[in-house]
């Protein structure tokens, strides 16, 4: 099958020659070239009318081995030549060697009227590229992205296109940048130098040590030692953004949730700038904002030890939105008092203006109204907000005649065009402890004498509000040896607004000094205390000033009377 | 023969101006110190009542505030210008030759003056008593039977100092050529034991105790204590030298006695006042004595 081939070609180079040798001459001083796999040759040929009339020369050339030729006249090619009777033009036959070519002597026929041989002598050359590295060495800290500038140089007279990789460290990356353009292959021109970096991106986790970067350029390769000093293995990586709305505004308590994992939420701050650690790896980063549509930042890579800037993200506002916030969800209220209101503010936080319906539910014979002033007789049922506005209503629960004491539990609904906010309130409502204890008589002041016993009333009056106060014991405070009897002592229960009337009888020993003492009336029960302080005087007995009295008058009367008696001589 | 002196000496106290001012001005002392007393008793019921004190306060201890304040001092006096001219005024009035020309001894003369003045003292304390209790009563205060006995006890005290006063003014009589220098020499004495006595004691215990002992700053309680046991123990040698002198004191006698019976001695005396006593009965016995041993060798 080749023997046949190779006689197809002879005959074919035999047809050739003798056509052109039939139609004209050619003249090139160009015989024999060295040429490498891949070069171009550029060759000025001289083509010749030897006749003496005009003629048009097919111009064509031939050549093994996949040689690519063609004729170029004034930058265009030309494949049949115009040439008057012995005129004659100079072309150029431009060669391209092709780059898969064994070594050996190849020829090639050019032919226009005749014909001419050029001898292409292929050799591949042993160093086609130079690749000098600016950095052979280099000292980094786990997680660095390293630079490695190179030079490239094409030293032969052909192009060639070079195929850029590198051979690195598990998890770690690389790219090779030309004019700050990642590439992955060049084409160099013959004997040009084109300068790369070669970007090498550490991993967080990489171990001390020294590491081999094996870079190939084609069959040639570099070898580049990559010495890793401080390892971040085992730390967390941080994630950090910022977030604005379409106003520029900065977006706080933004929800930051790493999706896949079982980490804290994380919140943005006033200035809407969040943090995230989590662990190495790869993640999706949710978004959550009330109001704003939700977003997702995918396949951010958090390195070791490493702060991934997200730099500012951009969140959009929902068109229509509300929250509302209750100031006081839950409210302790004393029954009696002025009535219970509920604070709560709604704000539009949409992009539309909008208006809400506030409704309330809550337990039978209970009633309320919304008002935008607390002071306000007008009650509201729908409310307009702007976008971006907020407005305060008061929730005003008008309660029963008879309500009790308890926890009342209500639900209030905003309905806006966004849908529905259920807010549940609770209404704690208490009773008031006050325990009085005050003379039935108006009067603290107590008269007696010694020896005597006196008794005086005294008024137990619950002046709370909605609760009883129970086990009422009566203590009292007396000074020694006298005594102090209540009547009855123990009261089991005293409702809101009732008076029980206990009976005291204050005992004064006889040997008592006529004084001014004081006694104290005390009661204790479950709920409060109470206590008063009377006076008591205790007056001379009636018969004391006469007595003292008569026993002075008697002593003077004898002392008189013996004066008198003896005095008189 | 003695009762007749003896009724003729009363006679002559009670009726002489001397006395009846003093008795007065002791009678004025006498009911201010019983309402200051009064008052005091009342705050300190009250306070007992209250549970501030554990003790009950006693009567007796508004008769500690009269003797403090009027008998101790002004009863002082009025033994002494009862008894400082006893003598030397009959021997000035040549009355006590006359007197001694009758049929009587001499030690009944004396014997028969000094049982006159004190039945006249007597009659004096007795009054100033019963307007004292009057008054007590007056105010709703009603003694028990065992604060009436304090209170007799206090009279019986009472009486016994302002006789000594007495017959120290009758031995001053006794050896005076005259009343003034008898009054003199009375009232040198009285000042000799009332106040000279005293600080002597005083004196003496300052110079015998020894120096206070001095507390250095920042010790420890071992050393607290041991330094407390030494500042207990100086004064405690300090009462004891004042105490002794004390005891030829008679209004120190007088006071560590009534205090006894009124119930408030102080704690830093002790509650043995035996030889109080013994100083107060004996020197009353002591002047008397010489008295009587000077007024019968007395040449008239």
């Amino acid at each position: 099958m080749i023997s046949l081939t190779n006689k197809i070609n002879e005959i074919l180079i035999l047809l050739f020659l003798l056509s052109i040798y039939l139609t004209g001459s050619i003249e090139s001083e160009v015989r024999s070239v060295t040429a490498v796999p891949g070069e171009e040759f550029d060759f000025d040929i001289k083509i010749v009318n030897n006749f003496d009339h005009f003629q048009t020369l097919s111009l064509s050339y031939y050549s093994p081995e996949n040689f690519e030729g063609r004729f170029m006249l004034d930058s265009k090619e030309v494949k049949e030549i115009y040439l008057k009777s012995n005129e004659s033009k100079d072309v150029v036959f431009h060669l391209e060697v092709p780059e898969k070519i064994e070594e050996g002597e190849y020829l090639i026929w050019v032919s226009a009227g005749n014909s001419q041989t050029i001898r292409v002598n292929i050799k591949k050359p042993e160093n086609i590229l130079s690749i000098t590295p600016k950095l052979t060495g280099i000292k980094t800290e786990a997680g660095e992205t390293v630079r490695i500038p190179i030079s490239i140089e094409n030293k032969i007279n052909a192009k060639v296109d070079v195929k850029l990789s590198c051979d690195v460290p598990e998890n770690w990356t690389y790219k090779f940048l030309s004019e700050n353009t990642e590439v992955y292959g060049l084409l160099i021109e013959s004997n040009e130098k084109i300068d790369v970096i070669l970007e090498i991106e550490t991993d967080s986790e990489t171990e001390v040590g020294e590491y081999s970067i094996k870079s190939n350029f084609n069959e040639k390769a570099l070898n580049t030692l990559i010495q890793i000093t401080e390892t971040h293995k085992g730390e967390k990586g941080k994630i950090k953004l910022k977030l604005i709305g379409k106003d520029g505004k900065a977006i706080d308590f933004a929800k930051l949730n790493a999706i896949g994992t079982s980490i804290n939420e994380v919140y943005t701050s006033p200035e809407g700038e969040g943090i995230l650690e989590l662990e190495q790896g790869v993640y999706n980063i949710k978004i959550i904002k009330n109001g704003f549509y939700t977003k997702v930042i995918k396949d951010v890579e958090v390195k070791a030890g490493k702060t991934t800037d997200l730099g500012i993200n951009l969140l959009e506002r929902k068109l229509y939105f509300a929250e509302v916030v209750v100031n006081n969800p839950k409210l302790s209220h004393t029954i009696g008092s002025e009535k219970p209101v509920f604070k709560f503010r709604i704000e539009n936080k949409g992009h539309m203006d909008d208006s809400y319906k506030l409704v309330l539910d809550l337990p039978d014979k209970f009633y309320y109204r919304f008002k935008e002033n607390p002071e306000s007789s007008i009650s509201v049922s729908e409310i307009f907000i702007k976008s971006g506005e907020s407005k305060e209503i008061y929730l005003e629960i008008i309660l029963p005649y008879d309500v009790q004491i308890g926890k009342y539990n209500f639900t209030l609904f905003v309905d806006g065009t966004f849908g529905n906010i259920k807010r549940n309130l609770t209404l704690d409502l208490e009773g008031e402890y006050s325990l009085k204890v005050k003379p039935l008589n108006g009067r603290y002041l107590i008269s007696t004498e010694p020896g005597k016993i006196s008794e005086f009333e005294i008024l137990l009056e619950n002046t709370g509000k909605g609760v009883s106060i129970t086990n009422n014991v009566i203590e009292t405070e007396k000074p020694t040896n006298w005594e102090l009897i209540a009547e009855p002592w123990e009261i089991p229960e005293i409702q809101p607004g009732e008076s029980k009337i206990i009976l005291i009888k204050v005992l004064v020993p006889p040997d008592t000094i006529p004084s001014e003492y004081e006694i104290k009336i005390k009661v204790n029960c479950d709920q409060i205390g109470a206590e008063e302080e009377f006076r008591v005087i205790v007056k001379e007995k009636t018969y004391s000033p006469l007595v003292g009295i008569l026993i002075i008058s008697f002593s003077i009367f004898g002392l008189s009377m013996v004066l008198k008696k003896y005095g008189r001589r | 023969m003695i009762l007749n002196i003896a009724k003729k000496e009363f006679t002559d106290q009670i009726t002489s101006k001397r006395f009846i001012a003093i008795l007065l001005v002791i009678s004025l002392i006498t009911g201010f110190s019983m309402y200051n007393g009064t008052m005091n008793f009342k705050n300190k019921y009250q306070a007992y009542y209250s549970g501030q004190i554990a003790k009950k306060p006693s009567i007796l201890s508004i008769f500690n505030v009269v003797s403090t304040m009027g008998i101790s001092s002004f009863g002082g006096f009025l033994g002494l210008f009862m008894g400082f001219d006893l003598i030397t005024r009959e021997r000035e009035r040549n009355s006590l030759r006359t007197l001694l020309s009758h049929p009587v001894y001499r030690d009944t003369i004396i014997n028969g003056k000094a049982l006159g003045a004190f039945a006249a003292l007597s009659m004096g304390v007795v009054f100033i008593l019963i307007i004292s209790i009057g008054a007590v009563i007056f105010n709703g205060i009603l003694p028990t039977v065992g604060e009436i006995i304090g209170i007799i006890k206090f009279g019986i005290i009472s009486l016994a100092y302002i006789f000594t006063f007495f017959s120290i003014a009758l031995f001053t009589s006794t050896i005076s050529r005259d009343s003034s220098s008898s009054l003199i020499l009375a009232f040198g004495a009285f000042i000799t034991l009332t106040t000279i006595i005293p600080l002597i004691g005083l004196f003496a215990s300052d110079a015998l105790a020894g120096d206070i002992p001095i507390s250095i700053e920042n010790i420890d309680d071992d050393e607290l204590v041991k330094y407390r046991t030494e500042f207990e123990d100086h004064w405690r040698k300090r009462l004891a030298i004042m105490d002794f002198f004390s005891i030829f004191s008679p209004n120190a006698n007088y006071d560590r006695l009534i205090s006894s019976i009124s119930g408030s001695n102080r704690e830093i005396y002790e509650e043995d006042v035996t030889k109080n006593l013994i100083g107060f009965i004996s020197t009353p016995v002591i002047f008397l004595v010489s008295s009587y041993i000077r007024f019968l060798r007395m040449e008239i």
